[in-house]
């Protein structure tokens, strides 16, 4: 018996599709080290406002200040002196598909996105390197007033007072260390504004992509949905493989206004040389809803925890997250939500696999204020080992400050059943194929949740994950 | 001289800012002194019940070891009550040799604002079993922390904990097992109330290390919410290296919901004496477990003390 | 005036979660009777036995409740059950830490407003089990925590003994018992019958338990409102040909 269920040896995931380099022929690179002169070589060649000038090097100031964190994955390979922070492409802002390099357009073909946009989706800005390349808005969703357009222009266009009043006001530099790396080299990234009472039914999307070797992104988000008004984005990071440590630190800030809603969907499949240490966080006002949907499958080190500040009363937060660590990859990813207004509620569901040697942690933060009377808040996760070369670790912590709150949370960490296994395969199943049906189910948390499209593109990453021989 | 020093580091770290990866004491090491260090050693078959007091002898910053080996198939209860007016350490520090069966019963009670440091170290050989009952009645400060190795195949180890904390008292208590051996099994319960403005720090790790294939371990927390200004951390870890385990936690914190509240008042009780009943309900439950009249009037008298209004106690 | 009715339902809409489920239900026990509540699963008897009991979930949303002359629509639970009425809980909570023995005394006591004598409680505590066939260390133990079905319901039934409320509402406390357990619990309630007159309110959708004791009025129950009014021969009709056969009537 013992020699029939010998473990089902996974090859590295197939990622060519992914993984081929377009030739670096950038307009421009900046110096790999990171002084008050660069910071400001880097404001004045985006022609900052006044006021931005000065936050990049306020910000760049309390990054000197601040230290790594002592706690979380080791970011020892991680050289931020050497990493040029910015890197423009060889093309101005396109918003017609056509006028898009033919490179820059390959991979994007190669990564189906036009396609998913002629489909179902209102709006693609796809953000290549640092600018942003190809945006485009249906003209319907503008016509209901809906701003979608990339944060430079926001900065100084219209919306420039807007921008500065929430411009990391929820994620402030003093956060922690990358947030005040961000707020010093930011670059690039969305600008959502939708007006009170809009309900968009098609969701808006933009997609993510680092190319150049070496290079940092800090793309911000910055996303407002007023009062009574309903929107969902669709986040989706690829990169291609370099061996030089690759360094993301964007930055989402979304602010969910009175009965407002908002569902923010992320796919990430960075390359598995990248430093993922993405800060996001939602400010949700009287009987508003964040929901985050997560997918993390790519990097080599991911630090993220989207967090939800449910300032008014009645609002609520719903997460719902998998993690799949394979081979060389420590993620730590999970949720924060803390609790100020009566009754609110919040609700975290989440998946960790760990494979072939990867690590995936499970961490979160429950905190519920002495003003949260009536909170509700419920966790669950569990956690899948494939091997036993690989690591999960659960680290969630509750912090109660009120009588008046219900506070559950549960937690389960095991294998795969053999006898789910052996099931499948009485029915005539592979075994690898059973394991990777099995994985897939037990992922459905999200699937289920996000568009069919990137439904059947996580299904088909899990299953490129679990692809190999019977050893 | 007092200074801060940190106590009860969990195995892993998380956000600084929630203050659960250690604990600070002011404590004065320079004045700290040995008041005791005994050792006592069971032998194969059963072995009379040992019961130690650790008082604080009237010193402050004492500190007081035992040492307990268990010797291949021991059977030992161990008694302790720690009660003491001035700062104590306390240390027990357990060996359970192939097969050995440890319990230990113990009752954390320091006077009104004195404070209490209490560290449990053991190991447990092949087929070992600790059963750990502890209580912890806040009456000052109790820092408490357990660290319990299953190091031999088919160790294991069942921990309850029950606490009840009232007015400012602060309880803070870390455990955590390690699962090496194969076969190993942990299961924590820890149950509490705390009432006005008392503050309580629970951190359970479980630790499944690489070979401990076939291990189980489980851990959960119910904790009664009771005091307006009251404050409760928990923080409930599952570590795993090892693919053939199972591992599970639960928390539920809160105040007392709804059906509980509904089946009391079905039977005539209100909010209030149901709550008074509920206080008391774990401390009460583990003094029963004990199964020791000596251990559960003196962990009953606690109880009565630690209720007692402050004007019936002056 | 002593002859007027233990409970009074009149004209009484009950919603749970914004959903009406009892659409004016008139229900009168007397004293020292046995009513039961029969009809299909999922009809609204047990709503109607939350609603007596006052379970903050069911709201009263019209009618109203008077019992013992006195209108208890508006009191809160523990009110109405030091008034003396009782439910016989379907699925008893269990409460780790507090022991059989020591709810039921708390419970006596707050009733009575006194401290019980230990020794005299004891007493007729471990008597009053002897009859329901219970174990006497089971008073000793955490309440239904770790009990089995049967032993929950005795546990239900040794309340409702010890307490002597004026009326005692059993919900389902028949189902999911084997032959023997509820040989004991219908024992348990004619005792109680027997020794204290108190009114009792049967929900059930079986007739096992009924078997032991005289029926003096039986409603059933369709869709959340009363159908017909009978006494025991409607039991019997009931048992032979179903619920069914009523509408034909």
């Amino acid at each position: 018996m013992a020699e029939n269920r010998e473990k089902t040896y996974v090859a590295d995931v197939d990622r060519s599709i992914y993984d081929i380099r377009d030739a670096e022929h950038d307009a421009y690179r900046m110096e790999s080290g990171l002084t008050p002169e660069i910071v400001d070589k880097l404001s004045k060649e985006k022609d900052d406002p006044v006021w931005m000038q000065q936050f990049r090097l306020q910000s760049l100031q309390i990054y000197n200040e601040l230290r790594l964190p002592d706690w979380g994955p080791s970011l020892e390979g991680l050289d931020i002196d050497h990493i040029a922070t910015y890197v423009r492409p060889n093309t101005k802002m396109q918003n017609d598909w056509a006028n898009v390099p033919q490179d820059i357009k390959d991979t994007f073909e190669r990564l189906g996105i036009p396609q998913a946009e002629r489909k179902s989706l209102a709006g693609v800005g796809a953000q290549y390197d640092s600018e942003l390349v190809y945006h485009n808005v249906r003209d319907e969703v503008a016509a209901e007033g809906v701003v979608y357009t990339d944060m430079e222009s926001a900065l100084k266009g219209e919306y420039a007072d807007m921008v500065r009043k929430y411009f990391m006001k929820l994620v402030t530099p003093r956060d922690h260390k990358f947030a005040a790396l961000h707020g010093a080299v930011w670059s690039g990234g969305s600008f959502v504004y939708v007006p009170k009472g809009v309900h968009l039914s098609i969701p808006l999307q933009s997609y993510f992509r680092l190319n150049a070797k070496g290079a940092g992104q800090f793309e911000h988000t910055l996303i407002i949905v007023d009062e009574g008004a309903s929107l969902h984005f669709i986040e989706g990071c690829s990169a291609p493989k370099y061996n030089v440590a690759n360094l993301h630190a964007g930055c989402v800030e979304l602010y969910v206004k009175r009965n407002a809603k908002l569902r923010y969907s992320t796919i990430e499949n960075w390359s598995k040389n990248m430093y993922n240490l993405n800060t996001k966080r939602a400010l949700v006002e009287e009987g508003g809803t964040i929901e985050w949907v997560s997918g993390s499958f790519g990097s080599h080190v991911g630090c993220l925890y989207p967090m939800s500040i449910l300032k008014g009363d009645d609002s609520r937060m719903e997460f719902t997250g998998v993690t799949f660590a394979g081979a060389g990859q420590d993620l730590d990813t999970g949720a924060k939500v803390v609790h100020v207004g009566k009754n609110t509620s919040s609700y975290m569901n989440t998946r960790s696999i760990s494979k072939s040697g990867g690590v995936s942690t499970f961490r979160s933060s429950v905190v519920v204020e002495k003003s949260a009377k009536g909170a509700k808040s419920a966790v669950s996760c569990q956690s899948l080992m494939l091997d036993s070369e690989s690591r999960s670790d659960t680290i969630p912590a509750m912090d109660i400050k009120t009588r008046d709150a219900a506070v559950g949370h549960e937690a389960k960490i095991g294998a795969i059943s053999n006898d789910a296994v052996f099931y499948l395969m009485s029915r005539g199943m592979s075994e690898e194929d059973a394991r990777a049906l099995i994985v897939s189910g037990f992922a459905d948390n999200v699937s289920k949740e996000l568009p069919l499209e990137y439904a059947v593109e996580m299904n088909n990453l899990i299953r490129l994950e679990m692809k190999g021989s019977i050893g | 001289m007092e200074k801060t020093i940190y106590v009860n580091r969990p195995a892993s770290r998380t956000w600084n800012r929630l203050g659960v990866n250690e604990a600070a004491v002011r404590w004065d090491t320079d004045a700290e002194a040995l008041l005791s260090s005994e050792r006592f050693t069971a032998v194969s078959g059963e072995n009379a019940p040992l019961r130690i007091e650790a008082a604080d002898g009237g010193a402050a910053y004492g500190r007081r070891v035992y040492t307990v080996t268990a010797e291949a198939g021991a059977e030992l209860t161990v008694f302790e009550v720690c009660a003491a007016a001035q700062p104590l350490a306390a240390e027990l520090r357990l060996t359970a040799a192939e097969g050995a069966h440890l319990r230990v019963v113990q009752l954390l009670n320091p006077a009104q604002g004195a404070l209490l440091r209490h560290e449990l170290s053991a190991q447990l050989a092949e087929h070992a079993k600790l059963d750990l009952i502890s209580l912890q009645l806040g009456d000052g400060g109790i820092y408490a922390d357990h660290k319990i190795v299953l190091a031999g195949d088919g160790a294991a180890l069942r921990a309850d904990l029950g606490y009840l904390a009232r007015r400012s008292d602060t309880l803070d208590i870390d455990l955590t097992v390690e699962q090496l051996g194969k076969s190993t099994a942990s299961e924590i319960h820890a149950s509490g109330a705390l009432m006005e403005r008392a503050k309580k720090v629970f951190r359970g790790t479980i630790d499944f290390k690489r070979g401990s294939a076939g291990s189980v371990g489980s851990e959960n927390e119910t904790v009664l919410l009771l005091g307006e200004d009251a404050e409760n951390k928990t923080v409930p870890v599952i570590l795993c290296a090892e693919e053939n385990v199972e591992g599970s936690h639960g928390a539920t914190i809160g105040e007392l919901d709804a059906d509980t509240l509904f089946y009391f008042a079905s039977r005539g009780i209100d909010r209030a004496a149901a709550e008074a009943i509920l206080a008391r309900a774990a401390v009460e439950r583990l003094a029963r477990m004990a199964g020791d009249e000596v251990f559960s009037a003196r962990a009953l008298g606690a109880l009565a003390q630690v209720l007692c209004t402050k004007e019936e106690r002056e | 005036m002593k002859n007027e009715a233990l409970l009074e339902v009149k004209s009484l809409h009950v919603s749970a979660g914004g959903k009406e489920i009892l659409h004016g239900v008139d229900l009168t026990v007397g004293r020292d009777e046995t009513h039961v509540l029969m009809g299909p699963n999922g009809t609204g008897k047990s709503t109607l036995g939350y609603a007596v009991t006052g379970n903050p979930v069911y709201t009263v949303t019209s009618g109203s409740i008077v019992f013992d002359g006195e209108d208890i629509t508006d009191l809160p639970v523990n009110e109405r059950a030091r008034r003396g009425i009782f439910l016989s809980f379907q699925n008893p909570l269990e409460v780790p830490g507090v022991t059989l023995s020591a709810f039921i005394r708390s419970a006596l006591e707050q009733k009575t407003g006194d401290r019980l004598r230990l020794w005299d409680f004891k007493k007729r505590l471990k008597e009053t089990m002897k009859l329901l066939s219970m174990d006497e260390s089971y008073a000793e133990r955490d309440l239904n925590v770790g009990f089995s079905g049967g032993e929950k319901k005795k546990a239900e039934i040794l309340q409702m003994l010890m307490l002597e409320p004026k009326l005692a509402i059993l919900d389902e406390t028949d189902s999911g018992l084997d032959v023997d357990a509820v040989r004991t619990v219908s024992e348990g309630v004619r005792l109680f019958r027997e020794r204290t007159h108190g009114s009792l309110l049967i929900i059930t959708h079986s007739t096992r338990i009924l078997e032991a004791l005289h029926v003096d009025a039986a409603h059933v129950m369709e869709n959340g409102v009363i159908v017909k009014n009978g006494g025991a021969e409607l039991v019997e009709a009931i048992n032979e040909k179903g619920f069914g056969s009523l509408k034909t009537e």
